[in-house]
């Protein structure tokens, strides 16, 4: 569904480089859910944001069901690429409604001088609000910036899967919320994953979470993957085995160790 | 008494049509425009030339709304393509439309008063309305442009335009281009300020290359004028609220023309307390949340 070859991105500013990423390769078969792991600067983010093309690549090709879409630009790629940032803020249209923030999600681009929230539309909009569960669909008209961080970052989740992307990419989707909230928009991101078998990337901090969710596990660090746990291995793997792991090659940082000691099991 | 309250009305809808247009840009799409002082001038210049050589007045009010939205392109271009800061781009859309006002209009002042414009097609055709003729005429011009504009807000294209000003990183999430979105929200609104500038044009029987000095800061009056007046998040509201805060500064301004000389004020100075009253209205947030955090730090 997805391929990545010998990806690379560096970043120049001035006379300093940066090697964010150095030649990935990476395949995911349909419905992979891949979670990716590793310390600050790892380049974890990055390698989300070459997928969106919200980055070009400075070499290699990123290729989507076979086809090259190395040069397309976000935008374009939008239609089959989602993402979820940390900042609840950044993914969410504030002073729009929670109907018009949908609807707007609802169209991928689509730029016709229809209406945008008819009232079938409108009535759709609530069904699949009403399915999370959180009482949202009370508040339809309800401006999202008078919502809460998890009430937002839901509607995050829901537009973000509306059209049933064929990759899904979260950045650290949970991070920015209180552990309540980042179980409930756990659960809810793997429930949409499931039900509509949604290949996807997912970067944490938190190895629990990193072990407990998805098929396949990868460890990052400086650009690189280093690692890779699949099937029996990353089923039997635990938190213990991940730190030695980092701690051995003196990768781990006081995020990445501190995160486990105060996180509750997730999903 | 009684028409000096009608010109005001009249007034405050047809410069409303240009708040509309500031309003499209300053709140909707988060730009602040400049080339609006330009484009108004542009919409009248346009108007004037064509009426003045014979064209039919209603048809010189779409030409001008035409000219108005190639104006905005330009800065939209500026800004999107090019790169440059969406105020410099603004200015200077600007700047060159000064000049192409002149060519336009060929000298400074062009007068509509030996002319046949709409507001004369209008009063001679419902003559039953007498003087209100004109004010009917102006108010159901702006608000089936109000109604027009609400429509398109709630499209597919409109609802991209409100995301993009709101929420600019997201809009690419979702499959939308931010440069398309600038240029279609820059058109429009300088296509109402330019129809606006054709209109007042009109009505008052001039065109002059300096009438549309400060028709940022008279817009940005009456949008925040309005914006305090009538809070609503929706559309139509919000652009309710736009026409009556045109309304209530062109009284205002109307009333400070008339008595103002009681307390020493020029007709020159009305620039200036204008100015005066957009720049309290702006830093009225700043100073509240000064005097908030004096408050909690005790």
């Amino acid at each position: 569904m997805l391929t990545l070859q010998g990806v690379s991105k560096t970043f120049r500013s001035g006379a300093d480089t940066v090697e964010a990423i150095r030649r990935i390769d990476l395949a995911l078969a349909p419905a992979d859910f891949l979670t990716i792991i590793g310390s600050n600067g790892a380049g974890k983010s990055t390698l989300l944001n070459l997928v969106a093309g919200v980055v070009p690549p400075t070499a290699g090709r990123i290729l989507l069901a076979g086809a090259d879409v190395t040069d397309l630009p976000a935008y374009r790629r939008a239609r089959r690429v989602s993402w979820i940032v940390q900042n609840p803020l950044a993914g969410t249209a504030p002073s729009m409604s929670v109907a018009e923030n949908l609807a707007f999600a609802r169209l991928r681009g689509r730029r016709t001088l229809r209406h945008a929230l008819s009232r079938a539309i409108r009535r759709d909009l609530a069904n699949r609000v009403a399915a999370l569960g959180i009482g949202l669909e009370q508040r339809l008209n309800c401006r999202v910036g008078l919502l809460s961080g998890g009430e937002r970052q839901a509607l995050a989740v829901l537009m973000a899967t509306l059209a049933r992307p064929e990759v899904l990419l979260l950045d650290e989707h949970t991070a920015a919320l209180d552990p309540r909230n980042a179980a409930l928009i756990l659960r809810l991101t793997c429930s949409f994953v499931d039900e509509m078998q949604l290949t996807t990337l997912m970067v944490t901090h938190n190895m629990a979470q990193a072990i407990e969710v998805g098929n396949r596990l990868v460890m990052m660090h400086r650009g690189e993957i280093l690692d890779e746990l699949a099937g029996e291995a990353k089923v039997t793997a635990t938190v213990a085995q991940l730190v030695a792991y980092f701690s051995r090659r003196d990768m781990a940082d006081d995020r990445l160790l501190l995160d486990d000691a105060s996180d509750c099991a997730a999903s | 008494m009684a028409m000096f309250l009608v010109h005001a009305l009249e007034q405050g809808l047809a410069y409303g049509m240009a708040a509309l247009g500031v309003f499209l840009t300053y709140r909707i799409l988060q730009f602040p425009d400049l080339t609006v002082d330009g484009s108004f001038v542009t919409g009248a210049a346009i108007a004037s030339i064509l009426i003045l050589n014979g064209a039919n007045p209603f048809i010189a009010l779409l030409a001008a709304f035409a000219a108005g939205a190639v104006a905005g392109l330009i800065t939209g271009f500026l800004n999107a393509r090019l790169g440059v800061a969406d105020l410099l781009a603004g200015v200077l859309t600007m700047i060159m439309l000064y000049s192409i006002n002149l060519r336009i209009m060929g000298r400074p002042n062009l007068s509509l008063l030996r002319v046949h414009t709409a507001m004369d097609a209008v009063s001679g055709a419902f003559p039953t309305l007498g003087p209100l003729a004109i004010l009917t005429f102006v108010a159901l011009l702006t608000l089936a442009v109000k109604a027009s504009l609400d429509w398109f807000l709630k499209t597919d294209l409109g609802f991209a335009l409100r995301a993009a000003g709101d929420s600019a990183g997201m809009v690419a999430a979702y499959g939308v281009d931010v440069r398309t979105v600038k240029l279609v929200g820059l058109g429009l609104s300088n296509g109402l300020v330019a129809l606006s500038g054709a209109l007042v044009a009109q009505y008052g029987g001039f065109a002059d290359i300096g009438m549309g000095i400060g028709t940022i800061v008279t817009g940005l009056a009456a949008v925040i004028l309005g914006g305090s007046l009538l809070r609503s998040p929706r559309v139509g509201w919000m652009t309710a609220a736009v026409l009556l805060g045109s309304l209530v500064y062109r009284a205002a301004v109307a009333v400070a023309l008339r008595y103002g000389y009681a307390v020493g004020f020029q007709a020159s100075d009305l620039k200036l307390i204008t100015a005066l009253l957009v720049l309290a209205a702006l830093a009225v947030p700043a100073l509240r949340a000064r005097r908030l955090r004096k408050v909690s730090a005790c």
